[in-house]
This record gives C-alpha cells, sequence and structure tokens, in this order.
C-alpha cells in the first residue's frame, strides 16, 4: 500500500508541476502571441492592438458576418466586430465587457447583436459553450470566475488544472499562432461569400414563457456597466430570412422582464418585411445569416436607424430606451 | 455516475482506500453499499429492480441445486429465466410491442412511460448466465446473498459490462481477502486512464460531427454522411471499449480480474474474426447460450445459417427495442452465413497489403451497419444510405468546423498509432513486466491525461451502451 500511496502522490504531484510549467510556456510563448481565432486570439488582438477603438460589435455569427463597422458611417472613429461563431450571447458579451473594462478599454458606443430566442430557458444548454469560451481569461474577470462556479464543483475542480482554461482550445491556438496570425481584416468583420442554396424546415421561435434568469441579469448587468461607464449602448435586433411568427411579441417580453431600465438604445429591425430590397435569397448565406452583398445592404440600414436614434435623442435629450421605447 | 466524473474520481477513492483497509466480509458489505450507490447515482428508486432480478435468480439456482428430479431443476430453471425476462420486457420492450401490435392489428394500446433502468440488459444477461450455468452443473450455486449479490452488481461491470460469467467473477468475491498489489493497481489505473482518453478525446469529440450531421441528415451530401458514419464507427468503438477499459482498469485497481471485452476489432480480416473481438463477452454469451442451443452448426450448413441469423438478430434485439437495431443485428447475421457459406476462415495473411484491404472491406461492412444502429428511424437510415450511394461527389464534403475535424483525427490517429504499434502485441501485463515497465505505464498515463486535459471533450455525456 506504501507503494501504491507514493505512486499516486507522485503521479499528482508530476500532473501539477506539468500543468503548471506547460500553461505558464504556453500562454507566454504562444497565446499571448496569437492574434486571430476565436479560441481567444481575436479578443488578444482586441485587448493588445485595438485597445482605443471608437466604438465596438459584439454578438454571435450574426453580427461577425452580417455588421461592417467601416460602414458605420454614423459612429465616427475607429470600429471592431467582435462577434463569435457558435457562441456570442449575452452571457459571453457579459464576460466580455468585464475584461474590457479590466483591461480598460473604454468604446464611446457599443453595439450589442442579440436575438430573443437566445433568451429561451431552452437554450439554456448552450449556456456551458458561452461561459468556457472565455476560459483562457479566467483570472482577469470575476464575472467569469462566478458563471464557472454556476457549472458546478466538478468544473471548478478541472479548474483546478491551469491547463483546462485551454482544453478545445489548444490546436486552434496553436494552428493560428503557427499561420502567423493570418488576420483577413483588421475591423473583426467577417462577410461571407455565397448565396443560400436551400432553406431547411420553417423554424418556430422557442415558447419564451420561461426565460433564462442568468441571460436576463447577465443583459442587466451589460446595460448598467455600460451606464456607470458612460458608454452607449444600441441592442440591435437583426432580421431573418424568414419571419417567425410572435418573434416581435417576445421582445416585447422580453422587455417586461428587464429589471434595470438603465439608458440604451434598443433597434429593433427583426421585421424583415421593413427591408425589402433584404428579401430576396440572393442576400442570404442561409437562413439566420446574410451574405457580403446583404450584409453591406443591413448595415446601411442599421446605420440608418442608429442615426435616427440618436437624433431623436438630441431633439428630445432622452434616449430611447427599454422603458419608454414603442416596439 | 459515470467513469468520466470527478463525482466518480472521489467515490472510487474512498471506496479504494476503505476496501484497502477492510477484510473478508467487511470488504463484501462495502462492495454491496458501493455498488449500490453507483446505481443509485442515476435514479435512485431503480435500484430495486436490480434487487429483484438478484433474488429471482438467486433462489432460482439454490432451487435447481437442492431438486434431484431434472423436471423439478428445469422448473425452476424456467421460473427464474421467465420472470427475469419478465423485467426485461416489462421496462425496455413492452412499448416496443405495443407499437407493433397496434401496427398489426390496429389497436389503440397506449405507451408506458418509463424511463429504462440504466444497463438492464447488462445485469439480466449477467444473472440468466449463471442460472443457467447453475442448471448445467458447470457451477454450485452461490449460497451467500451478499457474494452473489456482488457478483451481479459490482459497480465497475454494472451498467456496461463486461457481462461476467460466475465461474470467473463469483470465486474471487467468496474470498475478497486478498492483498491489492502494487502491480494491479499500476496496471488498472493505466487501463483505466486508456479508457479515460478513448472515451473523452476519441469517441466524445467525434460525437461532435456525428451528432451534427445525423441530426440534420437531410442537409449533408454522401460523402459527408460517410466521414460521419465512418466517424460513428469509431465513436462507438472508444465510446464502448473505453468504458470496458476503464471497468477492467477500475476492478483490477481493487484486485479483480474482468474478462477482456474487446481485442482491437477493427484490425480484424473478416467479419468472424470482428466478432470475436468485439463486445467478446455479449458474443461469448450469445455462443454459448443462443447459437449452441439452437444447435449451432451440428444440424447441417442450411440450418448453421438460420441459427447464426437468429442469434444476431437475438443480439440486435437485445441492444434496443427497436426494429433498426434487429437490422442490424440481421446485416451482421447475414455476413457471417455468407461468410461461413465461403468457407472465409480466420487467418492472418502475411502480406501486408492484403492485410490492409481486408481490415479496410471488414471496417467498411461493419460501418455500414452501424447505420441502422445511429439512426433514429428506418427511413433515416435508408435515406442516409442511399445519399451515400448516391451522391459521390467529394466536393460536396461538407467539413463543418475543420478545426475541430483536424483534433478529432489526430486523436484518432493517436489511438490507432498506440493500438497498432503497442497494443497489438502487448497487454498491459506485458507492459508492466518490461524492464522499467510501471515506469513507462505511468509516464505514458502521464502523458495521456495531459493530452485528455487539453483536448477531451469536457462537455462529453454519457455512454452509449448505457441505455442497453
Amino acid at each position: 500500500m506504501k507503494k501504491i500511496f507514493l505512486f499516486l502522490c507522485c503521479f499528482v504531484l508530476s500532473v501539477f508541476i506539468l500543468d503548471r510549467t506547460i500553461s505558464i510556456l504556453f500562454e507566454k510563448f504562444i497565446f499571448n502571441k496569437t492574434y486571430s481565432g476565436e479560441s481567444g486570439g481575436n479578443l488578444n488582438y482586441l485587448f493588445q492592438k485595438k485597445n482605443n477603438i471608437d466604438f465596438l460589435i459584439a454578438g454571435s455569427s450574426r453580427a461577425k458576418n452580417m455588421i461592417n463597422p467601416d460602414s458605420l458611417l454614423v459612429l465616427s472613429g475607429e470600429g471592431y466586430n467582435a462577434g463569435v461563431n457558435g457562441v456570442g450571447g449575452v452571457l459571453y458579451m457579459n464576460v466580455l465587457f468585464d475584461l474590457l473594462l479590466h483591461k480598460k478599454i473604454k468604446p464611446a458606443s457599443i453595439i450589442l447583436q442579440t436575438d430573443v430566442r437566445d433568451f429561451s430557458i431552452k437554450r439554456a444548454n448552450g449556456n456551458r459553450a458561452e461561459i468556457t469560451r472565455l476560459y483562457p481569461f479566467i483570472d482577469d474577470s470575476k464575472i467569469l470566475q462566478e458563471y464557472s462556479q454556476q457549472l458546478g464543483f466538478e468544473e471548478t475542480i478541472k479548474l483546478k488544472l491551469n491547463l483546462y482554461r485551454f482544453n478545445g482550445k489548444f490546436y486552434n491556438i496553436m494552428i493560428n499562432r503557427f499561420k502567423n496570425n493570418s488576420l483577413n481584416n483588421s475591423n473583426g468583420f467577417n462577410a461571407l461569400s455565397g448565396a443560400m442554396s436551400f432553406m431547411n424546415e420553417h423554424e418556430t421561435i422557442d415558447n419564451l414563457d420561461h426565460f433564462d434568469s442568468l441571460k436576463i441579469d447577465a443583459l442587466n448587468n451589460i446595460i448598467k456597466v455600460c451606464d456607470e461607464n458612460n458608454i452607449k449602448l444600441f441592442i440591435v435586433f437583426p432580421p431573418r430570412y424568414k419571419n417567425v411568427d410572435s418573434e416581435e411579441m417576445h421582445l416585447s417580453d422580453l422587455r417586461s422582464r428587464l429589471k434595470y431600465k438603465k439608458e440604451c438604445f434598443v433597434v429593433d429591425m427583426i421585421n424583415i418585411n421593413k427591408y425589402p430590397d433584404l428579401q430576396g435569397q440572393s442576400n442570404w448565406k442561409d437562413e439566420a445569416h446574410l451574405n457580403v452583398i446583404g450584409a453591406n445592404k443591413f448595415t446601411t440600414h442599421l446605420n440608418d436607424s442608429i442615426q435616427e436614434k440618436l437624433k431623436v435623442t438630441a431633439e428630445f435629450g432622452n434616449p430611447i430606451t427599454f422603458k419608454n421605447i414603442k416596439f | 455516475m459515470l467513469f468520466n466524473s470527478i463525482a466518480f474520481l472521489i467515490f472510487f477513492s474512498v471506496v479504494f482506500f476503505l476496501f484497502n483497509y477492510l477484510n473478508g466480509n467487511g470488504r463484501k458489505i462495502l462492495l454491496f453499499v458501493a455498488s449500490s450507490v453507483f446505481y443509485m447515482w442515476f435514479i435512485p428508486v431503480y435500484v430495486l429492480i436490480l434487487y429483484l432480478t438478484i433474488l429471482i435468480d438467486y433462489f432460482s439456482a439454490i432451487g435447481i441445486e437442492n431438486s434431484t428430479s431434472q423436471k423439478v431443476k428445469k422448473r425452476h430453471l424456467l421460473k427464474g429465466i421467465i420472470n427475469t425476462c419478465l423485467v426485461l420486457f416489462v421496462f425496455k420492450y413492452y412499448n416496443f410491442f405495443i407499437d407493433n401490435f397496434n401496427f398489426l392489428g390496429n389497436g389503440h394500446l397506449k405507451h408506458w412511460e418509463v424511463i429504462l433502468p440504466i444497463g438492464l440488459s447488462f445485469h439480466v444477461f449477467q444473472s440468466l448466465s449463471y442460472v443457467i450455468e447453475v442448471y448445467r452443473g458447470n457451477i454450485k450455486a452461490e449460497r451467500n446473498l451478499l457474494v452473489y449479490s456482488n457478483f451481479v452488481m459490482m459497480f465497475p461491470q454494472l451498467v456496461a459490462g463486461p457481462i461476467e460469467r460466475a465461474s470467473n467473477l463469483l470465486p474471487q468475491l467468496k474470498q475478497c481477502d486478498h492483498k491489492i498489489e502494487y502491480s494491479d493497481f499500476s496496471i488498472g489505473f493505466s487501463r483505466f486512464i486508456w479508457g479515460l482518453f478513448k472515451k473523452v478525446v476519441v469517441a466524445d469529440t467525434a460525437s461532435i460531427y456525428v451528432d451534427a450531421v445525423y441530426n440534420n441528415y437531410t442537409a449533408h451530401s454522401g460523402p459527408t454522411l460517410m466521414v460521419a458514419t465512418v466517424l460513428f464507427a469509431i465513436q462507438i468503438y472508444c465510446d464502448f471499449s473505453g468504458y470496458s477499459d476503464m471497468a477492467i482498469g477500475v476492478a483490477r485497481m481493487l484486485g479483480f480480474r474482468f474478462k477482456e471485452n474487446f481485442a482491437l476489432p477493427y484490425f480484424s480480416k473478416s467479419v468472424t474474426e470482428f466478432w470475436r473481438r468485439w463486445h467478446m463477452s455479449l458474443s461469448s454469451w450469445l455462443r454459448d447460450y443462443l447459437y449452441i442451443s439452437f444447435g449451432g452448426s451440428r444440424k447441417g450448413k442450411f440450418r448453421t445459417y438460420i441459427n447464426l441469423m437468429l442469434t444476431m438478430l437475438i443480439g440486435g434485439l437485445w441492444h434496443g427495442a427497436s426494429w433498426n437495431f434487429v437490422i442490424w443485428g440481421g446485416l451482421n447475421g447475414l455476413y457471417l452465413s455468407v461468410e461461413k457459406a465461403l468457407g472465409v476462415k480466420v487467418t492472418n495473411p502475411k502480406n501486408i497489403f492484403i492485410k490492409i484491404v481486408k481490415c479496410t472491406l471488414v471496417f467498411l461492412l461493419i460501418s455500414l451497419t452501424w447505420v441502422f444502429f445511429r439512426a433514429t428511424t428506418f427511413s433515416q437510415a435508408n435515406e442516409i444510405i442511399y445519399r451515400m450511394g448516391t451522391d459521390l461527389q467529394w466536393s460536396n464534403f461538407n467539413p463543418l468546423d475543420t478545426n475541430v475535424l483536424t483534433s478529432i483525427f489526430m486523436g484518432i490517429g493517436l489511438l490507432l498509432g498506440i493500438e497498432y504499434t503497442l497494443l497489438r502485441k502487448n497487454s498491459f501485463d506485458v507492459i508492466f513486466n518490461l524492464s522499467y515497465g510501471h515506469l513507462k505505464l505511468a509516464f505514458a498515463s502521464l502523458a495521456l491525461l495531459i493530452y485528455i486535459v487539453l483536448f477531451g471533450n469536457s462537455d462529453g455525456g454519457q455512454f452509449i451502451y448505457f441505455q442497453f
């Protein structure tokens, strides 16, 4: 038994030493010098090379692929699109904004793209992916540390290993690092080429009777943080190829569940019928994503909508808020 | 409780240290309690079903042994088999039966909304083999209920096998006074890590691609479906053999030796050989208690083929209450019958080229059957096979996420490399007995563990075979 105990001690110690050594070396020589890819590289780029931006676009792939910062002329200055594929919901964004403040990056405006359906409790199984995507930065965000604790005791134990932060990301980071951080462009926008060739079955929106309270809290916090830091927050709800019945109604539901109704601009663009030039199939890559042609048209519409909001604010002195906006 | 969870790590650490300091009956009680806790981790009340099957077969076996008349022995045997199978029928096959009954007779019998007790088919088969062996006079009935309970429900093999035979496990459980050797612990530990690697790195990452394609199969081309099917073949192997490795490893750390369940099945040169290497504890069970009982190959060629088909059809149905599983079993039965008819023998050709061709052919044939295993309906399986057979343009292949796919293939490459170069010729025991063997195993485990932390799918779910 002594031999077994000794073996276990040596094994655990070796795991610990290896974990710390590899993670320190990896972070120092590889990760911190990776400036592309969605396993942390694009955020390194934002934190290290774009820390003087004037406005930030945040959200999912629908932000990444559909909003071109260079075309948002109404927001003067330099912008960066930090949209992310696969995740990019409000939990991710809540952590991202926390990280921005930690890195002392304060853009004048933030455009937060989101979708009403993402707030459904039925989508809660995607929360884990949103949270774990930002693990490489866990030391810098208290919100992320709290979220990880909410994933359970097992997650807390796993995070005792520093290498676990790079779980599922190691290969991507290495590839991006050794591909010499081949960034397509410097504003983060990633336009999709090609047009939609087929349609999936018509989507129906999840029943939003049960909202995910974690996400509601996250959105509240985003609004609060932006308000406290004097950042103009535009919450954008983009359209889809086909309107989904009741989505606009659910937006109203979402509004009613927000407790912290501080100042922010809601840009409701859900209804595709309001944008006839976006309706053609040739503008879309798939039902949820505009291609490069559609994205440019959409950004122009977004630019106009933002201009309209700002104009109303200038005239009446009060921004359009969740509290008083008419949907 | 899942082997690939921190909860199990804590659970096993406690069990291991208590087991080490206890002896005889103390160990038996500990195993019983630990196994009950392990099982109750899923749905606590279902442990009562487990206890019920244990009691049925425990008393049936004693009844068989106490009887002097062959007729009474047979009655006890039938009582054990029927009652145990009844439990299986009620929980696993009732709804399947209702569906078919309604379909054939236009009836309107309702489903019974019940969750299948985890691993039910495994412990039912283990119990049945015990009763049959007692009836055949090959083993003595176990009079100690605690020992017998541990035989059926010993936690490492409780929910997904290997389906242990009483002749192997009961004597070990009866003694329970053995000293835990360092060699056993070291070999068991490495075996566990190897199984964990297979499950978390290969099976769970492959499932990302497989699920994405199969859950939206109408949107994917033939080549994409082909790659997903091949990946599913690897996923199910790593998921199930990974579980077996972990089960064997856990038992070995406690000083118990389970039978092997997999022997690198995808290196088989014929389907016959494949079934001697795949889920060996089930295939030997089917051979000993079904195929041979049907007459085996003793009643002429034609009857042999029928027996093979019947055995594999039942084997398919054992996996799940669905016609897809029956077809899966039927296809394998067909392969075996054709090989038998063609006189294909289990040989090891010296020419490496012939070896590769044969292995590839067997792999592809077996992969085709997995379509029925993975698809949720018969029409889905048909559509997938149709697309794979008609759309052969590789330009239509969709990798989904290239980086994810590359990570999957890296894991598979590592798996194949270790299996081909190391495990094909050496067991863990052999490696341990090499000079500095224990250190080699420890370093390999360490390296694999780091790889698991970096590349494993930390969001991986249950084992596929739990549902059976």
